[in-house]
């Protein structure tokens, strides 16, 4: 409209013509806007979306049961100030952390993801007074997209101070050496429960996935304690186990020895009997010739011996006559010469 | 120019007419103030009509729930002081809490929020300063354990914040028309100093912890070890026993094997050893010196004959054996 009026000073009213021309020009102009403002109305919902659609200010009552809004696809709504669409992902697993820093939640809204490695996480206290940092990566769900967007303003700080805090209870409960170790699992598992019960209580329409410790570690300050603790608790390990490969070689050794003086006796008792046995019946063998004729038997035993004793002696003979005294002697022994 | 005219005069006459229309958000509500005094409070979302600018204004207030951090993220820390059961004056500790809050979904309540409020940041205001007296409130009359403790049902932090819940949401649901959902607890800790303190004594405790590892593996290392040898100890003791009883058993059935086969002719068996005795005494290191006309002598010199008389060779008689030495191997 407001072309055709600018447009009409500079061009007198000469003919129908061109004022026909004129008027067709701008009536095209202005169907061509409207057409170009219903057109906005289209939208698209894509697949991991859901389509929340205000009429008038108001999500119809169809769009709040499950499944909730409208599905992926084209759709239609009347253009602004009729009717507002929001399209909130469902299907995203979304991820934020609790017991950061407000700087470092920042830096990684920002994408800087190294920052959560220098990050000092905030104390938490455990049952039994001590200071532990502890940091919590949370995974979350939009199952109710009617209830994200209308149920709380700002539902991921709702969400990460629903589990900061269940998780600041928890472990004002657990004694710390717990807390860093075997109740870790059930921290995890209660937080991630009790957090949901409240943020079902809340309306949020999110559900966790996950809460999963990202560190929970002493403070810097006394980390070196800690870290004692566990290397007292090898050292103490390691004692028991040289014992106990002592132990190992000591008994099989001592079963060892046990065999070998078995067998040592048994070898005696083997020798021993064999022996008396052997002797005994060379004795019997003897005995049984002896009886056949005992002198002789005697007699040649006698000489045998003899012969052998001679064959082995040296003998000196002093010829000393019958009547005279016999010739004195002394035995020196050779130890006594030298 | 007349047209002009009527064209800009269109254009304000329908925004003046849309000043007619209220749209009510899903997360709003909005109030009507006629001429500043509030007429209507609209809780459901959708299209309303009222009057024109500038007879009719809207106030719109979030009706979602809303998260007050207390004190503020950038804000100093609070500290409290709590009880002691016994010692009266308890422990200074540093605690915030975040409020979940809306404003009460009620024409009443949302025109006293208008009134008392008027927006969210001075709601926010007044919030915080009733969460921080009652809390401090409660703290001063509990233990710290209420809050912090391994006991079992000592900490009772969901009750304690359940009565600190309580008494906000009287003070603040009909005097402002907010509506208090929850108040927990997000951070607990020690004021500074006495965080070096807690953290002397975290480092006293992992010392005592870990020099009581330690020894307790030494201790049970100890007893290993002694069990080990007492159990080699046994061992060779049974062992021993056993070797012993094996000799013996042999030595007595030796002895036995012994008894019944001299002791068929005892005499002869004498008479056997002694000549083994004499084969064993006389070696090459012997010397014998006899006189010639010793009976030993004729039974060497004779020793092809047969000997008739048993007197010869008897050496167990002394006058048989006048000077026989056995010198022994030569000294070394």
């Amino acid at each position: 409209m407001m072309h055709a009026q600018a447009s009409q000073p500079s061009l007198p009213a000469r003919s129908d013509q061109p004022r026909r021309a004129l008027r067709a020009a701008s009536a095209a102009v202005l169907l061509l806007a409207l057409a170009a403002y219903l057109a906005s109305g289209f939208y698209f919902v894509q697949p991991d979306e859901r389509g929340v659609v205000r009429w008038f200010g108001r999500v119809p009552d169809a769009q709040r049961v499950p499944p909730f809004g409208v599905g992926p696809g084209m759709h239609y709504a009347l253009p602004w100030p009729f009717c507002s669409v929001n399209r909130p992902k469902t299907t995203e697993i979304r991820r934020l952390f609790v017991g950061l820093t407000p700087e470092t939640r920042e830096a990684i809204g920002r994408g800087e993801m190294w920052a959560l490695q220098s990050s000092p996480a905030s104390d938490v206290l455990t049952g039994d007074v001590n200071i532990l940092k502890v940091t919590m990566a949370v995974q979350y769900q939009v199952f109710d997209p009617f209830a994200y967007l209308f149920a709380a303003d700002g539902p991921e700080q709702l969400i990460r101070l629903t589990v900061q805090s269940v998780l600041i209870e928890r472990m004002a409960a657990l004694p710390v050496d717990q807390a860093l170790t075997a109740a870790k699992t059930a921290l995890e598992i209660e937080t991630l429960s009790r957090s949901q019960k409240l943020l079902d209580e809340y309306g949020s329409g999110v559900r966790l996935v996950a809460t999963n410790l990202q560190s929970i570690e002493p403070p810097e300050a006394i980390a070196a304690a800690f870290n004692d603790v566990v290397s007292a608790k090898k050292d103490g390990e390691r004692a028991v186990d040289r014992a106990v490969a002592e132990q190992n070689r000591v008994i099989p050794r001592a079963r060892g020895d046990a065999a070998q003086r078995l067998a040592e006796a048994q070898g005696y008792a083997q020798q021993r009997v064999s022996r008396a046995r052997g002797e005994s019946d060379r004795f019997l063998s003897l005995l049984a010739e002896y009886r056949r004729s005992p002198q002789l038997m005697k007699d040649r035993l006698r000489i045998q011996s003899l012969e052998k004793a001679v064959s082995r002696i040296r003998v000196y003979l002093l010829d000393n006559r019958p009547g005279e005294p016999p010739a004195k002697l002394r035995i020196i022994d050779r130890a006594d010469q030298e | 120019m007349r047209a002009l005219v009527a064209a800009v005069a269109l254009v304000a006459l329908l925004w003046w007419a849309s000043t007619c229309a209220l749209i009510v958000d899903q997360s709003d509500y909005a109030v009507v103030k006629r001429f500043g005094r509030p007429v209507a409070v609209c809780l459901e979302p959708g299209l309303r009509f009222k009057l024109p600018w500038p007879i009719d204004d809207v106030v719109r207030f979030d009706n979602r729930l809303m998260v007050l951090e207390t004190p503020a993220a950038n804000q100093p820390d609070r500290e409290y002081l709590t009880q002691d059961e016994q010692a009266g004056i308890g422990k200074n500790v540093v605690v915030s809490t975040f409020t979940a809050w809306r404003i009460r979904r009620d024409p009443a309540a949302v025109r006293t929020f208008l009134e008392t409020m008027g927006d969210r940041a001075r709601a926010e205001a007044r919030l915080g300063d009733v969460v921080v007296s009652e809390l401090g409130a409660a703290l001063g009359q509990n233990d710290f354990a209420i809050l912090v403790s391994v006991e079992k049902g000592r900490q009772r932090c969901e009750e304690f914040l359940a009565g600190v819940r309580e008494r906000c949401r009287k003070r603040v649901q009909d005097a402002y028309g907010i509506e208090i959902v929850d108040i927990r607890i997000i951070r607990l800790n020690f004021p500074e100093q006495n965080r070096r303190n807690v953290f002397d004594r975290m480092r006293a405790e992992r010392e005592t912890i870990a020099a009581r590892y330690r020894s307790e593996g030494e201790e049970r290392a100890t007893t290993i070890r002694a069990q080990a040898n007492r159990q080699r100890d046994e061992i060779l003791a049974q062992a021993e026993m056993e070797a012993e009883q094996t000799r013996g058993r042999a030595d007595a059935e030796a002895a036995r094997i012994y008894a019944e086969a001299y002791g068929q002719d005892p005499e002869f068996y004498r008479f056997l050893r002694t000549l083994e005795s004499y084969e064993k005494t006389f070696d090459e290191n012997t010397v014998a010196i006899l006189s010639a006309g010793s009976e030993f002598l004729s039974l060497l010199t004779r020793a092809a004959e047969p000997v008739s008389q048993p007197t010869a060779p008897h050496m167990e008689t002394n006058d048989a054996r006048p000077g026989v030495a056995t010198q022994p191997a030569s000294p070394q």
